[in-house]
């Protein structure tokens, strides 16, 4: 899901996703993890690609978003802050 | 190890994959770590961890899928068993949308404890009946009882185990089906049991007698002295007069019956319950002649002490019984 939230942010390539995720403040995430969860979210239709050519260094496959990979964002979001807001809400009393 | 190093030992940690899915998988792998290594000169192991840690968290991200299970394709039962189950759990998704079927799937465990019950008296009764070569829709006697309950008490213990898979899984739904039809079964062959209650509770029970001597027979005779056979009896407002020979320890013999006999029918083919009967021996009482040895053939009126049919002047005086 956070890849998919960089990718909405704008295209990217491999390498770059990692970059911004660590940026973000997933600074553990793992550049194989990210590499492997870009092949499988492509694999399952959720992403178009499009090779670039780079002058300083090797051909970089830009990922981007297509409409399944945003529904797919939009629900991943939604579950997501349902279940944090519940979380929050039972982790009150601990802050408290 | 150089970019192309490191992505061929990837490679080669990977290559249990099917070749399609690896090549999907790695298809960028060598430019995405040239990127990587571009951007420092800190050797690739290092930053990256050794390739054989990096293809397993490829693997990971990928499919999700542990190493060993890579290659298992289920087997034509399993996916049968899968595609049942997920019929299944879609239906009970769009079922959902309604809420009695909510409550009705809420409370549904609740009632499971009950089903082990209704289960095991089915099956248990089920042996009974085949044991002892009698239909029998509530137990007859104190074996029966004991059985039953302790085929209440297994299946009661079966449902609290845990749950478990294969074949043990698949033979218990067996069983709950077929223990499920025969429940059906048995309720609706009661339930044809319910004209005829009907019947003999409408039917009022005459008593005869004082000071608890009760007439529980009638034996018929013409007026020259011949006893009369099924002759039926009705009472002012047409409702059969009824007896109630159990009370006394009789039971209307079935041998000899083709269907239901009426129950006003007289005089009744009676003969002693077995029951009381073995009782009776017990207390060396044998105050009963036994109409079982001819009871269909030529129905002897059956005796007792207190059935005197009242002759008329010129009648001979009927044979009570074969004493």
């Amino acid at each position: 899901m956070a890849v998919l939230a960089v990718l909405h942010e704008r295209d990217s390539y491999g390498y770059d996703v990692v970059r911004r995720l660590r940026e973000a403040g997933l600074e553990d995430v793992g550049d194989a993890s990210v590499y492997g969860t870009l092949r499988r979210l492509f694999k399952a239709g959720a992403l178009t690609s499009y090779v670039v050519a780079s002058d300083e260094g090797p051909h970089r496959k830009y990922y981007g978003l297509n409409s399944v990979g945003r529904t797919q964002l939009t629900e991943s979001a939604a579950t997501w802050t349902a279940f944090a807001g519940t979380m929050n809400d039972l982790l009150k009393e601990v802050h408290a | 190890m150089n970019p192309n190093e490191y992505a061929q030992a990837v490679r080669d940690a990977l290559a249990d994959l099917p070749a399609a899915d690896l090549e999907e998988l790695v298809e960028d792998l060598d430019d995405h770590l040239a990127e990587v290594a571009a951007e420092s000169d800190v050797p690739l192991e290092e930053r990256l961890g050794s390739p054989e840690a990096y293809a397993a968290e490829l693997r990971a991200a990928y499919g999700g899928r542990p190493e060993d299970l890579v290659q298992v394709r289920p087997g034509v039962r399993a996916r049968v068993g899968s595609w049942a189950a997920g019929t299944v759990a879609r239906a009970h998704t769009r079922a959902s949308r309604f809420p009695p079927y909510r409550q009705l799937a809420g409370f549904m465990p609740d009632l499971r404890p009950a089903w082990w019950v209704l289960r095991g008296y089915a099956l248990g009764l089920l042996l009974v009946s085949i044991s002892t070569g009698t239909t029998q829709f509530v137990p007859e006697s104190i074996g029966a009882w004991l059985f039953t309950l302790a085929a209440i008490w297994l299946s009661v213990w079966i449902g609290r185990r845990a749950r478990q898979g294969g074949w043990g899984r698949t033979l218990l739904v067996a069983v709950n089906v077929f223990a499920g039809f025969l429940f059906v079964g048995g309720m609706v062959a009661v339930a044809d049991w319910n004209g005829q209650s009907e019947f003999t509770s409408y039917a009022p029970v005459v008593q005869v007698g004082m000071g608890g001597s009760e007439v529980y027979n009638i034996y018929p005779y013409a007026k020259d002295g011949t006893p009369l056979q099924d002759v039926r009896l009705f009472d002012q407002d047409g409702r059969p007069i009824t007896l109630n020979p159990e009370i006394n320890g009789y039971v209307i013999d079935q041998r000899c019956q083709e269907g239901p006999t009426p129950l006003n029918e007289y005089p009744l083919p009676l003969r002693r319950d077995p029951y009381v009967a073995a009782w009776d021996l017990k207390r060396g009482i044998s105050p009963v002649p036994a109409p079982e040895s001819t009871p269909c053939a030529t129905p002897t009126p059956a005796p007792t002490d207190t059935v005197t049919p009242t002759p008329s002047e010129d009648s001979p005086t009927p044979t009570p019984s074969a004493r």
